[in-house]
Formats: C-alpha cells, sequence, structure tokens
C-alpha cells in the first residue's frame, strides 16, 4: 500500500472519529443514542439508510458477478432497487407514525409489545434474541469480509486489518450512537455513490467509447449481453425476491423510525432511490466494462474488480479515496448493525425485562456497553474465520425479511393482527428459512427457490391465519391504529 | 463482428430501476409545488389580518 493511500486511510478514520465526537456532545439521552432523538433528515436519512443497507457487496460482489457472468447477473439489483421503493413507500411513513403514537417506541421489539399491549414480554424476547443472534454473525461476517479483502489486497496480516477495522467501528459507534452512525453512514454513502460513478465512467473513455466496449465484451461471449443467459423462470425470480428482504430489516426500518416528521421519508425516499439506483447500476456497469478492459490479463479473483480498477486509471489520491469508499460500504453496514443489536441488548433485554426504571445516565451507558460486549464478541468470533457459525449468516438477509417483514406489513395495516399471529408468523417465518434450505441443500427440494419465498409467505399465511382464529384486538388498539391514520406528525 | 445488448437486456436496464429515479424526481418536484403553496396560503393568512386593520382605519 503507498504511502499516499495510507494518508488518506489515516485521514479517512480521523473524520469519522470527529463525525463521532460531535455525535457525543449531542446525545443526551437514550432516545438520542438510539434513534438520534427522531431528528433524521431527508437527506443524511435517505443516504445514510442506502449506505448500511448496502454492504461490501455493491462494491465487490455485484460487480465481481457481473464480470465473471454478464449481464444476467443483474436481477438481484433490479430485485433490490424496486423491493426497497416499495418499503420506503408504504412501510416508511406508516411506521414512523406507529411508533411514536405506540407510547414511543423506540425499537422494533419496543415497537410490536407496545402494538399488541403484549404483558407476557414473549414478543420483546423472540424478537430482541433473534436480532441480537443474527447481528452477532452479520457482523461478525462483515468483519471477516473487510478483514480479509485488506489481506488478500494489501498484504496486510488479517488479524491487523481485523483489530484496527474493529476498533475504529467500535470507536466512532460506542461513543456518538446513533447521530455517528447516521452521519458517518451519510458521509461514506456519498463517498460510495462517487467512486460507484466514477469508475464505470472512466473505465468506458479508457475503453474507446459504448460500441467498442460491446463488441469486446460480445467477442468474448455473446451470453454476456444477454439478461436471461443461462437463467430459469425460478432463478429470476429468486433473485428478484431479494427485494422481499427490506421489509424485515431492523438496520433499514430504524431508519425510518428515526426521521424528524413523515412528510422527510417522501422526500428522504426520493434522494435515497436516486442514491440507490445510480449506486447499482454503477457497480453493473464497473463489472461489465471490467470484462472488456481486462480481456487480455483476466482477473483471478473476480470481486476485486473494482480495486484494480481504482489502482489502475487512477492517481494515487484518487485510488486512496476509491480504496476508502469499499471501506466504507463495510464499516457503514457494520455499525448500523452494531447499534441495533446493542439497542436490543440495552433497551429491550436490560430495561424491558429487569430494569424498567433505570434512569437515562444509567441506560446509556448500558447501551455503550452492550456496543464494546457485542463487538469483542464479533471480532472473537472474527480470529477465526473459518468457524461454521459464521455460516448462519447466510440465513440472515432472508432470515430477517421473513421473521419480521409480513409481522410489521400486517400489524401495520391490518387491524385485526394479533399478538399471537404475529408470534406464530415470526417462528413460522423463521424455522421455514432454515428448513427449506437444508432441504435444498440434501437434495430433498430437487430446485432452487431462495428461500425467503416460501419462509416470508409462510409467515404471512400464519399471521393471518392464527390471528383469524380468535378475536383478541381490543378496543384500545383499534383506535390506536386508527389513530395513526389521523396523525399529521 | 458487430454485437449488441438483447433487446431484454436494453429494457431491463431502461426500465424499472430509472423509472423507479423519474418516480422519485417526479415526487420530489410535487413536494416542493406542495410547499411553495403551502408558504403562499400561509403568507396570505398572515397579511389578512394587517389587511383588516389597514381597511378598519
Amino acid at each position: 500500500m503507498s504511502s499516499i493511500t495510507i494518508t488518506v486511510f489515516i485521514l479517512y478514520f480521523a473524520i469519522l472519529f470527529v463525525i463521532g465526537y460531535l455525535a457525543y456532545r449531542r446525545t443526551s439521552n437514550v432516545e438520542d443514542y438510539i434513534l438520534g432523538g427522531r431528528q433524521l433528515g431527508p437527506f443524511i436519512g435517505g443516504i445514510s439508510t442506502g449506505a448500511s443497507d448496502m454492504s461490501g457487496w455493491l462494491l465487490l460482489g455485484l460487480p465481481g458477478a457481473v464480470y465473471l457472468s454478464g449481464l444476467s447477473e443483474i436481477w438481484i439489483g433490479v430485485g433490490l432497487a424496486i423491493g426497497a421503493y416499495i418499503n420506503w413507500q408504504y412501510v416508511g411513513k406508516r411506521i414512523r407514525v406507529y411508533t411514536q403514537v405506540a407510547n414511543n417506541s423506540l425499537t422494533l421489539p419496543d415497537f410490536l409489545e407496545n402494538r399488541f399491549r403484549d404483558h407476557s414480554k414473549s414478543l420483546r424476547i423472540v424478537a430482541s434474541v433473534f436480532i441480537l443472534i443474527f447481528f452477532a454473525f452479520y457482523i461478525s461476517s462483515g468483519l471477516v469480509g473487510g478483514a480479509v479483502l485488506f489481506e488478500t489486497t494489501f498484504g496486510i496480516s488479517y488479524k491487523t486489518a481485523l483489530i484496527v477495522g474493529s476498533a475504529v467501528i467500535i470507536g466512532y459507534t460506542m461513543i456518538g450512537g446513533f447521530f455517528a452512525v447516521a452521519w458517518t453512514d451519510f458521509f461514506q454513502g456519498l463517498l460510495m455513490f462517487l467512486a460507484l460513478i466514477t469508475i464505470p465512467i472512466v473505465a468506458l473513455f479508457n475503453l474507446g467509447n459504448w460500441k467498442d466496449a460491446i463488441n469486446t465484451i460480445g467477442s468474448i461471449s455473446v451470453e454476456h449481453l444477454d439478461v436471461f443467459a443461462g437463467t430459469t423462470a425460478l432463478g429470476i425470480i429468486s433473485l428478484l425476491a431479494w427485494g422481499l428482504g427490506y421489509f424485515g430489516q431492523p438496520h433499514v426500518i430504524v431508519r425510518f423510525m428515526a426521521m424528524t416528521t413523515s412528510k422527510d421519508i417522501t422526500i428522504g425516499r426520493s434522494v435515497y432511490t436516486i442514491w440507490n439506483v445510480a449506486a447499482i447500476l454503477g457497480a453493473i456497469f464497473t463489472g461489465f466494462f471490467g470484462i472488456a478492459y481486462f480481456v487480455g490479463d483476466p482477473l483471478a479473483n473476480p470481486e476485486t474488480v473494482f480495486i484494480v480498477f481504482a489502482q489502475t486509471l487512477f492517481n494515487p489520491w484518487v485510488t486512496g479515496l476509491l480504496l476508502v469508499a469499499v471501506l466504507s460500504a463495510i464499516m457503514s453496514t457494520i455499525s448500523s448493525q452494531l447499534i441495533i443489536a446493542a439497542s436490543a441488548l440495552s433497551e429491550d433485554l436490560y430495561k424491558g425485562l429487569f430494569r424498567k426504571n433505570a434512569s437515562q445516565r444509567e441506560l446509556m451507558w448500558v447501551a455503550r456497553l452492550a456496543v464494546l460486549a457485542i463487538s469483542i464478541f464479533a471480532t472473537i468470533l472474527a480470529l477465526n474465520p473459518e468457524s461454521s457459525v459464521l455460516s448462519l449468516v447466510g440465513y440472515a438477509w432472508a432470515g430477517f425479511g421473513a421473521v419480521f417483514g409480513p409481522a410489521i406489513l400486517l400489524s401495520l395495516f391490518w387491524k385485526k393482527t394479533t399478538k399471537n399471529g404475529v408470534l406464530a408468523g415470526m417462528i413460522v417465518g423463521g424455522v421455514t428459512v432454515i428448513v427449506w434450505s437444508e432441504l435444498t441443500k440434501a437434495g430433498i427440494i430437487p430446485f432452487y427457490l431462495y428461500e425467503i419465498i416460501p419462509g416470508f409467505f409462510g409467515s404471512l399465511l400464519a399471521v393471518i391465519v392464527v390471528s383469524l382464529m380468535k378475536d383478541t384486538v381490543s378496543k384500545e388498539m383499534v383506535e390506536e391504529f386508527e389513530a395513526v391514520n389521523l396523525s399529521e406528525i | 463482428m458487430e454485437y449488441s445488448l438483447t433487446l431484454a437486456s436494453v429494457l431491463t436496464l431502461l426500465v424499472p430501476m430509472p423509472l423507479l429515479v423519474v418516480f422519485s424526481i417526479i415526487s420530489l418536484l410535487r413536494q416542493v409545488m406542495n410547499d411553495r403553496k403551502q408558504n403562499v396560503q400561509s403568507e396570505s393568512l398572515n397579511i389578512n389580518p394587517l389587511l383588516e386593520k389597514r381597511d378598519a382605519s
């Protein structure tokens, strides 16, 4: 790694710490620490949601897949863009208002408990344990991804990369809480956006023009130019179905809850969509032009196409910035998941179960310690990247989508939804995802269908059937549901 | 030999995602127009008492 690149990295880390410190000064209570005091504006909200939602996959995985197989890999991008838009359009406003009307719920488990007047605490416990376990593995897997990347690309030792990366993320997340996460995500989202716009445009100029690029790619394999090459109907449906996952991702849903007003969500949706579509198309064309650019010297690891472009097309300062964008994509996702996992531990379990009357000061410190504890756990887990426990993360996107997606959608839009319905839906969704995936791996299900599809619809059905079995919706719950329709928050 | 993207590829690239951007830009413009309309209305509401005062005097 050149000294210039190292300088850019150090500057980047310094900016993150400054943001963390400014956020610390603005944080005075638990609502600030885990939900930014519901003061997120549309620009910070829109772009930071994009950065936290899109992990290293956007800059490494997607361009790598397109580089390897051509345009038939774009379906997942289409599914994600549509799913995210629908999520902002329908879930965003309603959950922002409903969480405030329902006893000012600060977390997703808190909302489910308040929405259904659940005195048994079962919804809170199931939801927060699920969040805690899956995010701990998600965070660990993100740390492994980042450390492996820096080890293979720059020759830094795996442990050094892991420990430095973890220390920086812990630093700004622990001191600054949600404000720090949202503002650093915004900054990181801008870097990702610029990087994903710049690389394909400069690559295209280097290739000559669009026609030259297409001719070179077509001469390698004409299938690279066809979105249907090597695909099946179920395969395309499976890729599009990734978009269903958005309705249940806690780190995305919480951004809606943190926006200042529901009007900000309308503007935030537009900001997010422009960012998201440009970033996904940028990632697709980075991989696509990579096919033509590296025709004489194919890449051993397709997932490094973005990095190799950054290193070959630009001067060291710009290269440093582009590589920082890769790190931004990884770090922004980890920090968002970290703050949600910490809130599950501190707000949902510690306060919700044991210390209902704890002071704000005590809760803030518990939340900070929760960030530290979860980070240390995830880092220790990441020290052994071969650990089979980490394979659990493969279920996380589909798992969250199936467990929380139908539960949230029906809680928001169907007044007859009951507590038992939601509980059944969460369990059916989670179990179906795991069982379906294992049965496919064992060859008992003879075709491939992404597990989120049976998981999501199984869960949806379970919520509806169990809710209809026994009418336990209280008058108070119906009145609250209707108050949300009239609210002008 | 000349190559080109298949029609399906062109449509997939140019329809779903760019369409979302168009929706978003329209939505942003509508929001701006609504805000402007509301501002004009609130300004005229503020002016009315002044006009009444002037007329009365």
